[in-house]
């Protein structure tokens, strides 16, 4: 055993159980936790900072209207316009709401107090990849009719019979359960793991700077805390970075059963 | 590795089972905000939006319709000075087509005149001619004969006698008016 | 089922996306490039994992049915070839 490994005898990195909530109060119902409490939190700072910018807006935009818009901007020209094309005015309602919603929730993982981010509770991420999985099938069924979504989707003209057999499980496997699927998991695992590599770093400054200071151990707790800033402005990165993706996805998905043939 | 352990070690819930009422929450919670974001306050930023493109495009249009409207008064004077131009040059060669006519038909005129009056003046010359002719033949005959009567009245004695007569009579007959000329 | 004007005419047999990559350079539009590069790099992942997960469960159902155990990783390396061709096809061409 090296002296490190003597000096972290007593500590325990923080696992997935940090992300286990009682209810907010003895005696309060069991669904009432922190992460729902944010949830409905957010979503409320969001209608309400998109209400000030919004409600009442001028040709000269001023103060959170300038913010809005910008906002506004980067969603229909970074992802809406390159996958929507001339429908992306139609979209940017559900692309702008799914950005706005996702990014300040995945914010609250770095901001102090509240330090959970939303979609690190996969339940959340489902409901926005569920929402959007319907969307794409039912405008791919719309708009190139039910065999001809599938048809698209699997047998795309241009191909010698014998290998659509080896393809086309592939292709439908691919469109209808791994995307959903990974669009849902994508968001959820980068907050989550995000959120964990933050818990641990921060535990380590606090314990070997606070809880049991050793001489030793010291160093340790200097590198966890400025790890933890370091990591802090990193997570920032990457919760921006992920509802931008999410986003991007859905759009993308809209995109492919509005044009299947691009 | 210790967080690795801690994780697979650890006890609570599965991170990958979603809790039934936060799906519950999570979608009240996307669809407040789709409904007022999305459907309310998109809208109208959208809108807005829309009204400020057209509002720059506005200017840049009337921008385009003043310089397009300058043009035409331009190219409006160039038309007119060229068809002033063409309305001079026009005027200059009727005016000397005409001067040239004129002229033509005053020299013509002229030349009728100038005819007329030399057949006229023929015409004076051939009759004084006659009249001359008619006149010098009457006074010829009485001159012959007052003639043959002094040269018979006078005797004829010699060819001095003759001569001197002649001479006079050719000298009174040089100082009668002229009436043969 | 309507479609709206102004679509590419899904019943062509020429309409197809493997056929995008035979297009010349001025009938693909700028804006669509970078729209194509992020529909691959978003799908490979998803297809790779498909075909292992196809062709690999195949083989699972084989080998569990003649006991040959062999059979799971050929069908897992089946599968990633096979979805590595698809990618091929639609975006490599």
């Amino acid at each position: 055993m090296t002296p490190l490994m003597l000096v972290a005898e007593d500590f325990t990195a923080p696992g997935p159980s940090i992300f286990d909530f009682p209810p907010l109060y003895e005696g309060a119902p069991s669904w009432l936790t922190k992460p729902v409490l944010m949830a409905i939190f957010g979503a409320i700072v969001v209608t309400a900072l998109a209400w000030s910018a919004f409600a009442n807006p001028k040709l000269v935009p001023r103060g959170m209207q300038n913010v809005g818009e910008m906002g506004y901007q980067f969603v229909r020209d970074q992802v809406a316009r390159p996958f929507l094309g001339k429908d992306a005015e139609r979209w940017m309602p559900l692309l702008i709401s799914l950005f706005f919603l996702i990014l300040l929730w995945n914010l609250f993982g770095v901001i102090p107090l509240i330090q959970i981010p939303v979609a690190s509770h996969i339940a959340f991420p489902i409901v926005f990849a569920v929402t959007i999985y319907v969307i794409k099938v039912y405008l791919g069924i719309k708009h190139q009719g039910l065999g001809g979504y599938f048809k698209n989707m699997m047998f795309p003209p241009g191909l010698p019979k014998a290998i659509y057999v080896l393809l086309a499980p592939i292709e439908f496997l691919s469109n209808l359960i791994i995307a959903p699927f990974t669009h849902a998991v994508r968001l959820f695992a980068n907050m989550f793991a995000g959120h964990l590599i933050l818990a641990f770093f921060s535990a380590v400054g606090f314990w070997f700077l606070f809880e049991k200071p050793t001489l030793l151990g010291a160093g340790l707790g200097v590198v966890g805390a400025i790890m933890t800033i370091a990591m802090t402005g990193f997570e920032m990165f990457i919760e921006f970075l992920q509802a931008f993706l999410f986003t991007l996805l859905a759009a993308m998905y809209i995109g492919g059963s509005l044009h299947p043939d691009h | 590795m210790t967080l690795a352990a801690t994780l697979l070690a650890a006890e609570g819930e599965n991170p990958l089972i979603p809790h039934a009422y936060e799906l519950v929450v999570g979608s009240f919670a996307f669809l407040v905000v789709f409904l007022v974001v999305g459907k309310i306050l998109t809208p109208r930023i959208q809108k807005t939006l829309a009204e400020r493109t057209e509002a720059i495009e506005g200017g840049i249009k009337k921008a385009e319709d003043a310089q397009a409207e300058a043009q035409r008064t331009l190219e409006q004077y160039r038309a007119q000075l060229a068809e002033a131009r063409q309305e001079a040059a026009r005027l200059r060669e009727e005016a000397r087509e005409q001067g040239a006519a004129i002229k033509a038909e005053l020299r013509e005129e002229a030349q009728t005149e100038a005819r007329r009056i030399i057949e006229a003046a023929h015409a004076q010359i051939e009759a004084d001619r006659q009249q001359a002719i008619t006149q010098l033949r009457g006074e010829i005959g009485r001159l012959s004969t007052e003639l043959a009567s002094r040269i018979v009245g006078e005797s004829l004695e010699d060819e001095a006698r003759q001569r001197r007569i002649v001479d006079r009579f050719l000298e009174e007959l040089e100082g009668r008016p002229e009436t043969v000329r | 089922m309507t479609m709206r004007t102004g679509q590419p005419d899904m019943t062509s047999p020429h309409g197809s996306c493997y056929r995008r990559a035979a297009m010349s350079e001025q009938e693909r539009r700028p804006e669509t490039d970078g729209r194509d590069f992020a529909d691959a790099a978003w799908s490979v992942p998803s297809y790779l994992l498909s075909g292992m997960l196809i062709w690999g469960g195949l083989g699972w159902l084989l080998s569990w049915w003649t006991g040959v155990h062999a059979f799971i990783p050929i069908g897992v390396i089946l599968g990633v070839g096979l979805a590595a061709y698809l990618v091929y096809l639609k975006y490599g061409r």
